[in-house]
Order: C-alpha cells, then structure tokens, then sequence
C-alpha cells in the first residue's frame, strides 16, 4: 500500500477547471517532482492535498485513511506538511519559537519543545539565527525557517511549494544540498518548482503538468524528453 | 511504514549533552518573580494609605483586573472587543441579582457570572469569526450588545430598571458574604489577590502551549492552521478566559460600592477604560494594563470628585455628564497617535534592537 | 489559452458566479419582505392604514440611511478602515444645524448646505492629522482605536455643551403629501430626494471623473497608484472628508425629523454598520439596498415594538447576516 494516493483529483473554480483528473501514487522515500508552466494547477493540487481546499471530485488517501475534505489543521496533525511560497513567520516570535509552535504538537511542554526546535534549526543550519526576530531573516533563511517548521512537525509526508523561489543562484546550492540530506534522511517528499537544475538534481520521479491536467510521469530524464512536454513548454514560450 | 524524520540523531549534539541554558524561557519565571514583589508590595499597601489613598487604590485594581481581561483578549488573542463593558456587567449583575434577591454568597456569584459571561462572549465570537473581516464585526458586535445590555436592564423590572440594585449592609463582618466593616483592609486585600490571579492565570498563559498556539493564530492563521493548529479553538479560548476575568472584575465592583445600575455595569465609560489601560500600558503585553491603570484608576476618581464637587473656578463641571468618556477618549486617540505601542511595548522594541 | 486568458476567463466565471449569487440572495430578501409585509397587513393585528405609512416612511427613512451607509463603505473600500466614528459624525452634523439654527435663525436646508464644507473639511483634517499616519502604514487595529476614540469624544463631548436633553430644529418645511393612503410629511420627502441625489451624484463622480479615477484607483492598489504619481495620503483625506460630508447631509436632512440627543449617535454607528455589513462591506449599491432593509426594519419593526425596540429588531437582522450570509449580499466569497 502507498503512502499517499490522490485518485481523480478535480477541482473546478465555476467553469474554470483549475485541476482536471489528477491521479499520483506516492511511496515512502519517494521525492516527486511536480512542474509545468504557470496555470496549470500545481499550487491547486497542492492546496487540496492540504486540506486547504477542498476538491470538487476525487479522492486522496494518506497512509490508508481517506483524508478527502480534511480540514488543513487535521491534514497536518496526520503527518502531511505544507511550505508556502510567500513565506509565512509568526512575526511577534523568534525564529526559535516559530518553530516550536510546530514542535508542540508533539511535545506538551514549553521547555522540551523549544529544545526540539533547536535540534531541527540546527539541522537546518539556521540555530545560530534561533534568538533573532524574524524580521531579521533575508529571504534564505526565511526559507530556511519555513522548512524547519515543516521538518518539528516530524512530517511522514513533506509538500514544498517552491521552496527555491526568491532565492539568487548562489543560495539554492545549499537548499538542493540540504533536501538532498533529508531525502536521504527517509523523508518522503512532493515537490513543486520552477527550477529544472534542482528538480533534475532531486526529483526520483517527475509529473508534469498542463492545464490542469497531468501530461506525462516518469523518471525525469525521459520525462524532459517526452515529446508532449517539449511542445507543451515550447507551446507556451510561442504565445508568450 | 515510514519512519518518521528523525532530524535529531545524526546532526544532534551528543545524547547526555543538555541544549543551552537559554532554550529554557527563563522569561516566565522572570515574570512570576515580578509579580511576587507586586503581591507582597501590595500585602503592605494598606498599612500605608489612608481611606481615600485606599478608595482610589481599590477603583484602580478593578480598573486593572478590567483592562487585564480586555487585554488577553483584545491585545494578545487579537480580536479588539469595544464593549467590554457587556461582560463585566455581567458579573456585576449577576453578583447583584444572586446576591440581593436570592442571597447567595458573592464568592458563588462570581464564579456564574463568569461562567455566563464566557459563554456569552464565546458565542458571539464564534458568530462572528466565520467571516474575514472577523476584526472588525467583532468590534462592532460587542459594542451593540453591551449597549443591547445597558437597554435590557433599564426596562427590565427583575434586573432593577434604571435603579439598579442595592445591596444591603449587614451588622456583622462576614467572609461568606463579603462583607466587612467600612474600611476595613480586606476590601482592598480581596481585589489584589483577585489581580494576583488574573495575572498568574495570563502569565501561566501565554507561556503555555496553547497560549502560543493562540499568537501563532493572530499572527498568521493561515500558517498556524498549516502546521495542525485549530484556529478556531484557539480564537475563542483567550475570548472566554478574557470574559471571566473582567466578569470577575465587575462582580466585586457590585460588591464594593454597594450598588450597581445600568451606567455603572453596561455603560461606554467602562468599556473604554477596559481598553485605554491596556494602549497606555502596551496592547498584548502583560503588565501593559497594570501600569495603564495606574494612570486611569486615579484618573478616574478624580474626574468622579470633579464631578461631584469641583472647584470654584471650574464650577461649570457640576455634574457635567460625559466628561469622563470625552476624557478617556482624548487620552485614547492621543496615545494611538503618538505612541501606538504604550510604554511598554515601546520598551520592548528598544530592548529587541 | 495563454496564462493572461486563463485568468481573464476565471476572474470573469467566478465574478459571474458572484453576482447570481447575489442576485439570488436579494430575490430571497425581496420575496420575504413582501411576504412579511403581506403577513403584517392580513393578520398584523395592525391598522392597514398605519401599516401602509410605516413601509413608506420606512422607504424615505431608507433612503437617508443608505446616504449614511454610503459614506461609510466608501471609506472602507477605499482606506480599508471601518469608522466607527460614522455615526457620530452624523449626530455632529445635526447639532451643527441645530446650533445655526438656533442662533441665526437660519432655514434649516441652509444651515445643511453650510454644514457640509465644514463636515468635509473636519473629515479631510481628521485623516491628515490623526489616521494618515497609521493608514498608510498599514496598521489595522490603530485606526479601528482610534475611530472609536473620535467616536466617543464626539459623542461625549455634545453631551457636555448641549446635555442629553432632546431638542429639535423645529419644521423646516410645513404640509404633507398623500400617498397610496400614506401621509408623508414634505420633509421626508425632501429628505429622501435629497439622499438620493447625493447618492448618484457620489456615484457618478466616482466613475466619471478623473478624481473619482484616483480614488478607484487608490481602493484596488494604493502602491501602484503611488507609483502613478498619486499623492495617495490625500486621497484618502479627501475620501474620509467626502464621507463626512455624506453625513452632513444626511444629518441636516434628518434633522426636522428627529429628536435630537447625542446619544442618538451611538445608535447610528451600529445602524450604518448592520446596514454596510448587510450590503457587503464595500460594495456602494448594497449599502443602498441595506439602507432601504434597515429602515423597513425599523419603522414596520415599531408597530410592534416602539422606540428601541426596533433596534433589537435591527440587532436581530445583524445576527441573522452573521449566521446566514456574513459575507452580506452582495460581498464576495467567504
């Protein structure tokens, strides 16, 4: 049985069919990449797999339980964590507290949670920034803290909305090392990003998607070389 | 089965090796300290003061109790209430109501009016939290009801009508009924030990998990939701602790004065100085209303003396009716404009740089 | 479909979408009103004829509110600040008119048409002075403490000069007109057209005009249109300064109606609210249709329960907006 099964998923905004028919099988220490060009509904997805929205049509089951319309709170009690694209810190708190918010749900107390927090800023080489305020942060380490809080929640499944987004060249070799490490850690991990020298870098499997719908899923070499795909982006730099 | 990342084994500092002595929020034991000193500053307190010096003192703790609900509440839940004076009337009616015409002891009073008083408050927040503009119907929706409240009494026959009710003075000292002989010390001992509570419980609070789940919730609810917080259990939890205490405050108003009325229970003038303390003091903080009250409880028994005997050369202000809310609000919009975060929220921000 | 296309064609469904939405929302109302009217004729227990003059002066009482709603959801739309001092602004206009009128002797719609420069430039400095600073920062809660601050100092502060008890501008204008068996008085009359009047004219300088550009403009992307070289700190002056003028309209035209107590005030603020949350936040057409609600509401609400309480009934319509529909009529999606 997979980890995470997303079956027929569909979402419609009035006649707009943001996500049409979407299915993904997901397995433990799998790393899907999921890219395509802008619109065509990587982000929906992503929200409906979250609970942040809830689907018109289809089905998502995570670790055997049918999680379908869960609300996002409950989503992320199950073990399947979100990052946002615009970076979203608890700006009245420091980095460390920000994420011991996410430690706290699995340590009661104030002290142990924190200590957690630590460990996981640490892992994420962000411990020496853990007293400052997150006003503070550039936008790495924003990055960084949006990470880390995903990572306290100790996720089974890991959902990074463009986690490389924002950053210059020189501040993404580190972030594809560091979710190289975690991969290898055993975390399992949905992925979705512009950046093709770090989806290739990454991805064990790739999705593209088009319009809503998924075009081609594979092994990303032979993914990028699927005729549908070159014309697809080829397709839209023609419009564009 | 997947395990679970385990971000700690590989990269942690070795197991028996403790993490820095600063990961312990040594910040709540600092504040219990602090309020160890108020708690005995405040035990001697009326061995120092005259009867008036003790009248002023105890209008002030009432003011501070108030404005420390109106506070968790507002100032650190985020969800700004401009009828506080809805819930502390409730205590202080249901004080008077058990009180007067069922006898029972206001120590019983205090607790249902609280009790009602959260249930009230929660309701209306949860009616109002289902939409974004939340903030702003929120504050609305309490300024309506505690003016619905002041309307209710004044022609309800059972809650007094405009007369209110008055309690009677018993012979005898009395801990049951809370009465004691007129200046006796424990009238002021009662509310300090009341504020003493009320700011243990905030302090024990926002240094809790569930009180930093609720920060979380104001700040972003978006981002709390998505790392498994309830938003809205965590919205209502602070409007319901937040209701007890200023139902609390109110309750022992009733028992102090001896009366409560319409004005006194539901009026603007207590609504505002549930809030001024808090914006003088720092909105969110939790000393804030503490050091706002004692600007507004002196404050407020001054403009109550003017009113009633001013001095010649102001004798225009007899019984000038509203003189106290024009002044509340001109401290108000003047703190807001000038100094938005109250003294301690401005020393707060000094510190952090 | 290109990206910009795919946009466009969501944009225009989920606005489609929206509006039947609303449509549907105000059929409802409209069907139920009637109904409800209906009910009150057949078994009311109420004189027909009283009935009859409620809805009308339900619907010229309707019209006023709506000029009051306006201003405020001007204000929100453009500033994004609910001011809760609305209502007391419109208490203030009165008194104004009051005070001309009692010590010149002046008509009471001349003493209207002075009250609004002297309203608007009130409102003008009022935003420049005190709520600027925090609008333009972004701040939410400041200007919320600091509209109720104005609010309660308004209030309080015509308590102080003029005391609580009720006083009146006197008849502006004598006689009354019949109607379907509805006596209006001329002055409600004129009230009515008056609001309306200004309500258009509002609504035409905010779509014609240049200036009315600029606003728009400031309400969807105050950053963008700094950019644009609009000086956005004053428009939102003059916006705030336009809705205070909206109720010193409002105010004088009322006041031949009304007895005036400053307190009143604080019963407006919560009208001008339910009416705006009722309508949508920030949509100027549903203030006017919450206007009219509101003061059906009111008046048919005073057959049965006199004085204030129709407020509670108006209080009522504000819970059932929250409970049913809290995005108001014609708000958006939650």
């Amino acid at each position: 049985m997979s980890l995470l099964e997303v079956e027929g998923l569909t979402r419609h905004f009035g006649g707009l069919r943001a996500v049409e028919d979407v299915s993904i099988t997901v397995d433990d220490n799998d790393f899907l990449g999921i890219i395509g060009p802008n619109g065509a509904g990587k982000t929906t997805l992503f929200s409906m797999v979250a609970g942040q929205l809830p689907p018109t049509s289809g089905r998502i089951v995570f670790d055997g339980q049918d999680i379908t319309g869960w609300s996002a709170h409950k989503v992320a009690q199950a073990g399947l964590v979100r990052t946002f694209q615009l970076m979203r810190p608890f700006g009245s708190m420091t980095v460390l507290d920000n994420v011991a918010i996410a430690s706290h749900t699995h340590e009661r107390s104030r002290n142990a949670a924190r200590a957690q927090a630590l460990e996981v800023l640490e892992r994420v080489q962000l411990a020496d920034q853990a007293r400052h305020e997150t006003g503070s942060l550039t936008t790495a380490g924003l990055k960084r803290l949006e990470l880390a809080r995903a990572l306290a929640m100790r996720p089974r499944v890991l959902l990074l909305d463009e986690v490389l987004a924002g950053l210059v060249p020189a501040e993404r070799q580190p972030m594809i090392e560091l979710l190289r490490e975690l991969h290898g850690d055993g975390l399992t991990v949905l992925y979705v990003e512009h950046i093709m020298a770090a989806v290739m870098a990454l991805s064990r499997e790739l999705l593209v998607m088009h319009e809503g719908r998924s075009l081609a899923f594979g092994d990303p070499h032979e993914v990028v070389r699927d005729p549908r795909v070159v014309e697809a982006y080829l397709g839209e730099e023609h419009i564009a | 089965m997947s395990r679970p990342v385990e971000t700690a084994t590989e990269h942690a500092p070795a197991p028996g090796q403790d993490s820095p002595g600063w990961v312990r929020d040594r910040r709540a034991r600092l504040q219990y300290a602090a309020l160890g000193v108020v708690m005995v500053v405040m035990a001697v307190m009326p061995y120092g003061l005259t009867d008036r010096g003790e009248s002023i003192a105890v209008r002030t703790l009432i003011i501070a109790i108030l404005a420390i609900g109106w506070n968790l509440m507002s100032g650190y839940g985020g969800l700004f209430s401009f009828g506080h004076a809805a819930f502390f009337g409730i205590g202080a009616y249901t004080d008077a109501y058990l009180v007067v015409e069922h006898g029972i002891s206001p120590w019983i009073a205090m607790v249902v009016g609280a009790v009602i008083a959260a249930l009230a408050g929660t309701l209306i927040a949860y009616l109002c939290l289902r939409y974004r503009l939340a903030g702003a119907y929120f504050a609305l929706a309490t300024f309506a009801f505690a003016q619905l409240f002041l309307l209710v009494v004044q022609n309800v026959e059972a809650l007094g009508k405009t007369e209110g009710f008055n309690l009677e003075i018993l012979p005898e000292d009395s801990w049951w009924m809370m009465q004691f002989e007129s200046g006796s010390s424990n009238y002021f001992w009662i509310p300090a030990a009341l504020l003493g509570l009320s700011l243990a419980l905030v302090i024990a609070f926002t240094h809790s998990r569930t009180g930093q789940r609720v920060a979380a919730v104001r700040d972003d609810e978006v981002a709390a939701e998505s790392l498994g917080i309830s938003v809205m259990r965590h919205r209502l939890v602070p409007v319901a602790l937040s209701c007890m205490i200023s139902a609390v405050a109110g309750a022992y108003y009733t028992q102090y004065y001896f009366y409560v009325g319409p004005q006194q229970g539901f009026g603007a003038a207590v609504s505002v100085e549930a809030i001024v303390p808090a914006v003088i003091g720092g909105i969110g903080t939790v000393w804030g209303p503490v050091v706002g009250a004692l600007v507004v409880g002196p404050l407020a028994e001054l403009i109550t003396e003017l009113l009633r005997s001013p001095p010649d050369s102001l004798s225009f202000l007899q019984g000038l009716t509203g003189l106290d809310v024009a002044v509340y609000a001109v401290l108000l919009i003047v703190i807001v404009r000038f100094m938005p975060r109250g003294i301690f929220g401005t020393l707060q921000r000094w510190r952090r740089r | 479909m290109s990206d910009a296309q795919v946009v466009e064609q969501s944009a225009a469904e989920v606005d489609e979408s929206g509006r039947r939405s609303a449509r549907n929302v105000l059929v409802g109302i409209l069907a139920t009103g009637v109904a409800g009217l209906l009910a009150v004729y057949l078994v009311g227990d109420r004189d027909p004829g009283l009935v009859t003059q409620a809805i009308a002066t339900g619907i010229l009482l309707g019209g006023v509110y709506a000029l009051v709603s306006v201003g405020l959801t001007l204000i929100f739309g453009v500033l994004g600040i609910v001011n809760f001092a609305q209502g007391s602004m419109l208490t203030l206009s009165m008194y104004l008119v009051l005070s001309l009128v009692q010590s010149v002797g002046m008509p009471v719609y001349v003493a209207t048409l002075l009250a609004v420069p002297v309203m608007f430039g009130l409102g003008y400095v009022l935003q420049l002075t005190l709520l600027n600073k925090l609008t333009l920062s972004g701040n939410h809660e400041g200007p919320l403490l600091m509209t109720l601050g104005l609010s309660l100092l308004i209030v309080n502060v015509l308590l102080m000069v003029f005391s609580g008890r009720p006083q009146s501008v006197g008849t502006a204008i004598e006689g009354s007109l019949r109607v379907f068996g509805a006596l209006l008085s001329w002055e409600r009359i004129v009230a009515f057209l008056g609001a309306v009047a200004v309500t258009i004219a509002l609504t035409v300088i905010l779509r014609r005009t240049s200036f009315g550009l600029s606003i728009r403009a400031v309400a969807s992307n105050p950053g963008g249109a700094a950019l644009v070289g609009v000086n956005v700190g004053r428009v939102y002056a003059l916006t705030f300064g336009i809705g205070a003028a909206c109720v010193a309209v409002a105010g004088g035209l009322m006041a031949p109606l009304v007895s005036m107590t400053p307190t009143v005030g604080e019963e407006f603020t919560i009208l001008a609210f339910v009416i705006v949350v009722l309508g949508g936040l920030g949509n100027v057409f549903g203030a006017m249709i919450g206007g009219l609600i509101i003061g059906l509401v009111q008046t048919v609400g005073s057959l049965y329960l006199p004085g204030t309480g129709s407020l509670i009934l108006v209080f009522g319509v504000f819970v059932l907006t929250l409970f049913l529909r809290p995005q108001g009529i014609f708000g958006g999606a939650r």
